[in-house]
C-alpha cells in the first residue's frame, strides 16, 4: 500500500528532474544503493528541495535502504535521515495530500527508535537509548499527539534511572555522577506521576543508601571531632528518604520492602522503637500470608 | 502500534533500587567502631598495658560490631600494638582487656563485670542511657538522631585510665 502511496506522490515530481526520475525508478527496482544516490543527487536542484513529495520519495528510499543495510544499527544514519525527510515533507505539505503516508511511515521509524532504545538500554550502553527515545518522542509528537507518551516516557525514565543506579551502586566511591543522575531521573518521574510507587519507593532507597554508604565509607581514621557533623548529613539523608518511602507505603502498604525500607530508616534515625514497630508489621504481614489459604 | 511498543523495559523496574536492614545496622556498628578507634588516641592506658596486643571485648553476641572492629583491626594499629579483637561470652577476672565494649542486651551482668575487672587497666563502654552513674566510663547515646558519648573520668581513673581533656570536651553531659 506504502509503495502504491508512493507511485502517486512522485508522479508530479519525477517528471522535473531525471535524477529523481531515475531514483524511482531503481527504488522500485529495489536497488537501494543506486536509489540512494541518485535521489541525493537531486537535492542540488532548488525546485525539488520545496517539494514534499521529493522528502518523501527520499524519506522512503532511506527507510528501504536502513531496513536492508542499517537494520541491526541502532544508531543508524539512514533511519536518522529517512526521519527528517518524512518530518519535513509533512512540514512542507500544506495540501496535506500525503500526510497519511508520511505518518505511517514515521510511525514505523518511531516503533523501531523505541524498541532499539528499550533493547539496548543497559549499565554500559545508555546514552545512545536516551538519543533514540528521544527521536521516538520527537516523532509520536508530531504524528500522533494524543499518542500516550507520557506513560512511555514514565517506563523508559525509569528504566534510565534503574541503570543509572546500578551504575552508582556498583562504584558508589567514585560515581556519585550517577547518584544526581538517578535523582534528577525519578524527580522527572515524580514531576510526571506523583503518585508512582516504584519512583517513590526508588528515589527513597537511594538516599537511604546513599546515608549508608557516607558512615560505611568513612575511614577509621575520620576525627572524633568530625563525628557530628558526618552524622548530620546521614541524619539528613535518612530525613530524605522517610517522606518518599512513607508515600510509597500509602500507596500500597502490603508491600513488603516498603516496610523492611522503613524499619531500615528508623533504625538509621537511632529510633529503635519505630524501627520494631515497621519489622513487627512486616512479620505479621509475612505470617498472615503464609496463612492464607493457596488457591 | 501499542503492542508493537511492548518491550523488555519492565524488567529493570524489578530489579530496581534495593536496601537492606542489615546495611543500617552495620552503619551503626561503623559508627561505633570509628568512636572506639579513636578513643584509644584519646586515652592513655598504664604502663603494663602498653605492650602486647591491643586487646577490645565485645561482650555478648554483637556481629555486626565484631565485624566492624575485624577490619579496623586489619588496618589500623594503637600506637604501635596490634590490635585484637575478641568476642566475649564470659568475663576472665585475669583477662587483660584494653576495652570491653558490653551491649546493651548484656547490661544485666554489668556490675558482676565491672568489679571483676576492678583495679584493671579496662575502659569499659556501654549503650544505655544512665550507665556512666553505674560505673562506666564511656556510654554510647543517641542525641537528635545522632551517636554521641557520655564520659565519666572518675570512673576511667578508677581504672588507671588518663582521659585527655579533648575527649572530654567531646563528650556529651549527662543530662544532654
Amino acid at each position: 500500500m506504502l509503495v502504491l502511496a508512493l507511485i502517486l506522490s512522485v508522479a508530479k515530481v519525477r517528471a522535473q528532474n531525471p535524477d529523481v526520475v531515475a531514483a524511482y525508478s531503481f527504488e522500485k527496482q529495489k536497488q537501494i544503493d543506486s536509489a540512494k544516490m541518485r535521489i541525493d543527487k537531486a537535492l542540488s536542484d532548488p525546485f525539488v528541495s520545496k517539494d514534499p513529495n521529493f522528502w518523501y520519495l527520499r524519506g522512503f528510499i532511506y527507510k528501504d535502504y536502513y531496513k536492508a543495510r542499517e537494520s541491526t544499527n541502532r544508531t543508524s544514519p539512514a533511519r536518522l535521515e529517512s526521519m527528517k525527510c518524512f518530518l519535513k515533507s509533512l512540514q512542507l505539505d500544506t495540501a496535506k495530500e500525503s500526510q497519511k503516508n508520511n505518518k505511517e511511515n514515521l510511525k514505523f521509524l518511531a516503533v523501531r527508535f523505541y524498541n532499539d532504545a528499550a533493547q539496548a538500554l543497559d549499565t554500559s550502553n545508555y546514552k545512545m537509548p536516551i538519543e533514540n527515545f528521544e527521536k521516538f518522542r520527537e516523532i509520536m509528537k508530531q504524528v500522533e499527539p494524543a499518542y500516550p507518551i507520557m506513560s512511555k516516557e514514565i517506563e523508559f525514565t525509569m528504566a534510565l534511572a534503574t541503570i543509572y543506579t546500578n551504575l552508582y551502586q556498583a562504584s558508589w566511591k567514585t560515581r556519585a555522577g550517577f547518584l544526581d543522575l538517578a535523582k534528577a531521573a525519578y524527580t522527572h518521574v515524580l514531576s510526571l506521576d506523583p503518585n508512582n510507587v516504584s519512583a517513590n519507593y526508588n528515589m527513597g532507597i537511594l538516599y537511604y543508601n546513599q546515608a549508608v554508604y557516607l558512615i560505611k565509607g568513612s575511614d577509621f581514621d575520620i576525627d572524633i571531632s568530625s563525628m557530628d557533623a558526618l552524622q548530620d548529613n546521614k541524619v539528613l539523608l535518612f530525613k530524605q528518604s522517610l517522606p518518599l518511602i512513607e508515600k510509597a507505603y500509602a500507596l500500597d502498604p502490603k508491600k513488603e520492602e516498603t516496610l523492611l525500607a522503613l524499619s531500615g530508616i528508623y533504625y538509621g534515625l537511632n529510633d529503635y522503637e519505630k524501627s520494631k514497630q515497621f519489622q513487627d508489621k512486616l512479620e505479621e504481614m509475612k505470617k498472615n500470608q503464609q496463612n492464607q489459604p493457596k488457591k | 502500534m501499542k503492542r508493537l511498543l511492548v518491550i523488555c523495559l519492565g524488567l529493570f523496574m524489578i530489579s530496581a533500587a534495593y536496601q537492606q536492614k542489615e546495611d543500617v545496622v552495620q552503619m551503626n556498628a561503623h559508627c561505633k567502631a570509628i568512636f572506639l578507634y579513636n578513643f584509644t588516641k584519646y586515652i592513655e592506658w598504664p604502663d603494663e598495658y602498653k605492650a602486647g596486643n591491643f586487646v577490645i571485648g565485645v561482650y555478648g553476641s554483637y556481629v555486626p560490631l565484631l565485624n566492624e572492629l575485624n577490619k579496623m583491626a586489619a588496618t589500623k594499629t594503637a600506637g604501635s600494638q596490634k590490635f585484637e579483637i575478641k568476642s566475649v561470652s564470659t568475663v576472665e577476672a585475669a583477662a587483660k582487656y584494653h576495652i570491653l565494649f558490653i551491649s546493651k542486651e548484656n547490661l544485666g551482668q554489668f556490675s558482676e563485670i565491672s568489679n571483676k575487672l576492678t583495679g584493671r587497666g579496662t575502659l569499659l563502654v556501654t549503650e544505655k542511657d544512665g550507665m556512666t552513674k553505674k560505673g562506666s566510663a564511656i556510654n554510647f547515646v543517641q542525641v537528635d538522631s545522632k551517636i554521641k558519648f557520655q564520659l565519666s573520668k572518675p570512673n576511667a581513673e578508677k581504672h588507671y585510665l588518663k582521659v585527655s581533656t579533648a575527649l572530654e570536651a567531646l563528650a556529651v553531659k549527662e543530662n544532654e
